[in-house]
């Protein structure tokens, strides 16, 4: 990311890489080209389902954008929903976790939807 | 900003032409491709000479009249949002400020002091010198001359003495046949007036004004012509 923090920075990053005008990314995700502007000043802040938009049309990590603009995605957001008890219980007994253990939980996690299917 | 304390020189047409012409072979040679119509300035703004497109509604811009800036110190080229969906005015707005950083940004940034306000801008009306010949690069750079006489070849006898509403169909037919799909009829009607390809006419304004001066050249009232053309247009809202 070389050293770009904030979500207008990014945003303004990948559209240049893309080489896409300010008004056609506007088109690409259904708003105007000013409201581009203003997300790539830092001047508004998007909805989770804005920044999904923004992720397929500039090819980019939508959970990276998601982050950058502090929001969940909206099928997180379900999940969480889904499991209103146990998933905050869960973060909270897992805060301590090393990226490591996390890694090792993600395989575990995956193993597990493979044996379900 | 129009009320610059900056006197700008004169620049012969043909320079800003060639000028308008050196940027876009430039341009070419970095994205290694021939420039076609529509020629893309907003790519040439952003993506060649490195300046970011604000679109705005605030500050100086919340006045309509104000239709865009270049800001040379924060390379940042402002349109006014109110032009946003008019697709002929939003790119003229890009190119002239494009012909601002070509012919007027070495002076203006080496004449700049602390009274200077740090944007140039294009009003809808205002056309000191400097505004003007950013006027005259946006229309070369939009609407190249070679491009301009391929599309009239394909447009028996088209040149000449003409009438505004000749004139009008003629700009639609070349921005069609041409491919000058980011340019307004307007702006064709003034490119093709400039090339002489239409003599005998005003530059045209796109308000009804020019209707008027045109009838009132052929011996018409034009505010008879005027006033007939809204009479008509009523009628055609209340059939």
């Amino acid at each position: 990311m070389n050293g770009v923090t904030t979500l207008a920075e990014r945003l303004s990053d990948l559209r240049a890489i893309k080489k896409m005008g300010i008004r056609e990314l506007g088109r690409a995700v259904g708003v105007t080209g000013m409201h581009i502007s203003n997300l790539e000043k830092g001047k508004s802040a998007p909805s989770a389902e804005l920044v999904l938009k923004l992720a397929e049309a500039l090819d980019a990590d939508a959970d990276e954008l998601l982050s950058l603009a502090d929001q969940v995605s909206p099928e997180v957001a379900a999940v969480i929903q889904k499991n209103h008890q146990t998933i905050p219980n869960f973060l909270r007994s897992a805060k301590d976790l090393t990226p490591e253990q996390w890694a090792k939980l993600q395989k575990q996690v995956e193993k597990m939807n493979k044996d379900n299917q | 900003m129009s009320h610059l304390e900056m006197e700008f020189t004169e620049i012969p047409l043909a320079d800003i032409e060639t000028r308008a012409q050196k940027l876009i072979e430039d341009y070419e040679d970095h994205v290694g491709k021939r420039v076609r119509t529509p020629v893309p300035v907003e790519s040439i703004a952003e993506h060649y000479l490195g300046y970011t497109i604000d679109i705005t509604d605030e500050g100086l811009f919340e006045d309509p009249k104000y239709l865009g800036g270049i800001v040379f110190d924060e390379a940042v080229i402002r349109v006014n949002a109110a032009v946003e969906s008019h697709e002929g005015r939003y790119n003229f707005t890009i190119a002239h400020e494009i012909g601002h950083h070509v012919l007027h940004r070495e002076q203006f940034v080496a004449a700049r002091n602390d009274q200077t306000p740090n944007i140039m801008c294009r009003e809808v009306s205002a056309k000191p010198i400097e505004e003007r010949q950013a006027d005259q690069f946006a229309s070369a750079l939009l609407m190249p001359a070679d491009e301009v006489a391929k599309a009239m070849r394909q447009i028996p006898s088209a040149s000449g003495d003409i009438s505004v509403r000749a004139l009008r169909a003629l700009a639609g037919k070349v921005c069609k046949i041409g491919g000058f799909t980011n340019v307004s009829n307007t702006a064709m009607c003034n490119r093709l007036i400039t090339l002489g390809y239409a003599r005998g006419l005003d530059y045209q304004t796109g308000t009804g004004l020019d209707l008027m001066r045109s009838a009132d050249a052929r011996g018409f009232s034009g505010i008879d012509t005027w006033l007939y053309k809204r009479l008509k247009k009523l009628m055609r809202i209340f059939r």
